[in-house]
């Protein structure tokens, strides 16, 4: 029986390399016509990670709108040095990797002018004044409200950390990311993905510490 | 376990990123230890806080169109010739900066290169200056050997002579003292032969003002010059204390000034004077009683040869006069000689015969003027000689001729040089306006 498991689990272990390798080949083929100037085949390869870098631009600007142009931004850059992939790491590191880069530098820029957009603040808009809301199905109104505010106190002292710690906090708590994944995403070794996840744990610790301690005496 | 480092830990133990005995540490670090317990379930709620965040927003409908649109209007072979553009910028900034490092250390390096040229040339010009006069001197003395004529006489003639008849003079002055012992006079170059430990030592033979330039003139050559100065100050010095008890500083300065002044080849000359200084001592044995005894009783050491260093050369040859008369084995090879004469001193000071002494200076003083009157006469004659005008004019010649053709040469060298310089820099310059075009081209 155990044997019978063996052969089964690398049977099947064999399979899924295989799928990968296919996948990996049919990727590289669109890459390599992606590189050549077909917008179609750019078009199929960028599709499925648009999602994702969405995503990671939305959790460091915190708002739609910021989210939407980071993200265009970086295809665009993506299109603009696809002939600079060397097939050396994955095609989805590389977005990743191009995917933060841009972000975080964005991110400076825009800290430097104080233009970085809150979660909770309100919104002047053509047809007024929108004050911005997390909605979160499947809970109770009273729950709701307090997870709302949950989040929304967390989010503020994510804010409120430096860029390379907010980036990597969305990539591992966030975005849940290994800390393989990580260090490829950032180029750097595991052991310093380890102890960066680990002072920005520390000081998101001591920004919500500190933010609790002032909320008190606020209402006190 | 300490808490710092479990707190380090924490966030590893959350990930699952501990080895199963960190993690056994921890546990038990964690279930001891309250604060750190407090801590962990603190950072624990935290990240569950955190990971509750991650709510996948999804795409604004437009997304995709919108960036289908952006994408389709960069023109990609724009893009390419935009970032080979960017290539061939760095490319030129590494270029530039290497290119000109390259051509200021060729220039610079150039320039130095001429100037070391130059310096080491007018080096070499004065080397064979020097070497020139030298070989005049050689010929000199061989021809002095053949001729058998006053060689020291001839050579006074030149300035750069002077230096070297002073000491033959003061060479006459021993020969003269050893004249007497004409007999002898195979002994005595046996003697002198001997005498290698001081390596200075060969005799020049002659008589009555007639001089035999031997081995001595080869010696002169053979011996380095600063050693023979310092040989020849301490002379003076001490000739001035053996000759004179009250001792005239002025003396002795004006003694050394005329030996110190002369030219860097005149030091050849110095083991000469050494030879004079030692005939001196011998001399003095009998000229100046007191002094000489004096002297020849620290006799034993070499420095009280030279101890009894030459007057000038006019009183050396008196004195060699002087001691002809007084020297009792005047056949004896130097070495010997000059003991033999401390000791003649010394028997002459436990005899005290101070009267015969006297009188023998008295000789020697009539002796002195007579020969100085000789080697003015000979001085005179010589300075008329055209020899070593004539020597002198030959280096000149020397110089001249070697001087212009490596002038010539310099300059011509110069150029080639500059034209390889002004070639390089255009080579470099060429890919330059080669990558302009191809921006140009880009560009359009």
């Amino acid at each position: 029986m155990i044997a019978l498991d063996y052969i089964t689990k690398e049977k099947r272990f064999n399979e899924r390399r295989y799928n990968l390798k296919m996948l990996h080949d049919m990727e590289k083929t669109i890459i390599k016509k992606a590189k050549k100037g077909d917008k179609d085949a750019f078009e199929k390869l960028i599709i499925k990670y648009e999602k994702r870098v969405y995503n990671i631009a939305y959790q460091m600007f915190g708002n739609e709108h910021d989210a939407n142009d980071m993200a265009q931004e970086v295809f665009i850059k993506i299109y603009k040095s696809l002939d600079k992939f060397n097939f050396k790491s994955s095609f989805s590191t590389w977005i990743h990797r191009i995917t933060v880069n841009t972000c975080i530098d964005e991110y400076r820029k825009k800290k430097k002018n104080n233009k970085v957009e809150s979660m909770d603040e309100s919104m002047e808009q053509q047809d007024g004044v929108i004050h911005k809301q997390f909605v979160d199905k499947g809970l109770t109104p009273e729950e709701k409200v307090i997870k709302n505010e949950n989040i929304l106190f967390i989010r503020e002292s994510i804010n409120e950390l430096k860029e390379e710690h907010k980036m990597i906090i969305i990539l591992r708590d966030i975005k849940g990311y290994s800390y393989d994944d990580i260090a490829d995403i950032l180029g750097i070794s595991i052991g310093t993905v380890k102890s960066r996840i680990s002072r920005a744990r520390l000081s998101l610790k001591k920004i919500i510490i500190e933010k609790k301690e002032q909320n008190k005496n606020a209402y006190v | 376990m300490d808490c710092s480092k479990i707190q380090e830990m924490m966030s590893l133990y959350i990930d699952d990123q501990l080895s199963k005995e960190e993690r056994k540490l921890f546990e038990e670090h964690i279930a001891s230890c309250e604060q750190c317990k407090e801590e962990f379930d603190f950072l624990q709620t935290m990240i569950n806080n955190v990971n509750d965040i991650n709510e996948e927003k999804e795409l604004p409908t437009d997304f995709h169109k919108n960036l289908m649109v952006k994408i389709d209007s960069t023109n990609l072979t724009d893009i390419q010739a935009e970032n080979r553009i960017n290539r061939l910028n760095r490319f030129t900034k590494y270029y530039t900066a290497v290119a000109a490092v390259f051509v200021i250390v060729l220039v610079f390096g150039f320039i130095g290169k001429t100037n070391i040229n130059r310096i080491t040339d007018d080096k070499l010009q004065y080397d064979v200056n020097t070497e020139s006069i030298k070989e005049d001197s050689m010929d000199k003395d061989i021809r002095d050997e053949a001729t058998k004529e006053a060689a020291p006489v001839k050579q006074i003639a030149t300035s750069d002579h002077d230096q070297e008849a002073a000491p033959k003079e003061e060479f006459g002055s021993k020969f003269l003292k050893d004249d007497p012992v004409a007999k002898n006079e195979n002994k005595s170059d046996e003697t002198a032969a001997t005498e290698d430990d001081l390596g200075t030592f060969e005799f020049q033979e002659a008589e009555n003002g007639e001089r035999i330039s031997e081995s001595a003139n080869r010696s002169e050559k053979s011996e380095k010059p600063d050693l023979n100065k310092e040989n020849i100050e301490p002379d003076n010095g001490i000739q001035g204390i053996t000759k004179d008890d009250n001792a005239d500083l002025k003396d002795e300065k004006s003694n050394k000034m005329d030996k110190n002044i002369k030219d860097e080849t005149t030091k050849e000359t110095t083991p000469k004077e050494e030879f004079g200084s030692k005939s001196f001592k011998n001399d003095p044995g009998a000229k100046n009683e007191n002094e000489s005894d004096e002297a020849t009783t620290t006799e034993d050491d070499l420095d009280t040869f030279e101890f009894q260093a030459a007057e000038n050369g006019d009183g050396i040859s008196e004195d060699a006069n002087g001691s002809e008369e007084n020297s009792e084995n005047p056949a004896l090879s130097k070495e010997n000689i000059e003991p033999d004469n401390g000791i003649q001193g010394i028997t002459k000071d436990d005899k005290a015969d101070l009267i015969d002494d006297e009188p023998n200076n008295m000789d020697k003083d009539n002796k002195q003027l007579d020969k100085g009157e000789q080697i003015d006469t000979e001085f005179s004659e010589s300075k008329s000689n055209n020899s070593p005008t004539v020597t002198f004019d030959s280096q000149v010649e020397i110089t001249t001729t070697e001087s212009e053709p490596e002038s010539n040469k310099s300059n011509n060298e110069w150029n080639t040089e500059w034209i390889i310089i002004i070639g390089i820099i255009i080579i470099l310059i060429i890919p330059l306006i080669y990558i302009k075009i191809q921006k140009n081209k880009l560009n359009r």
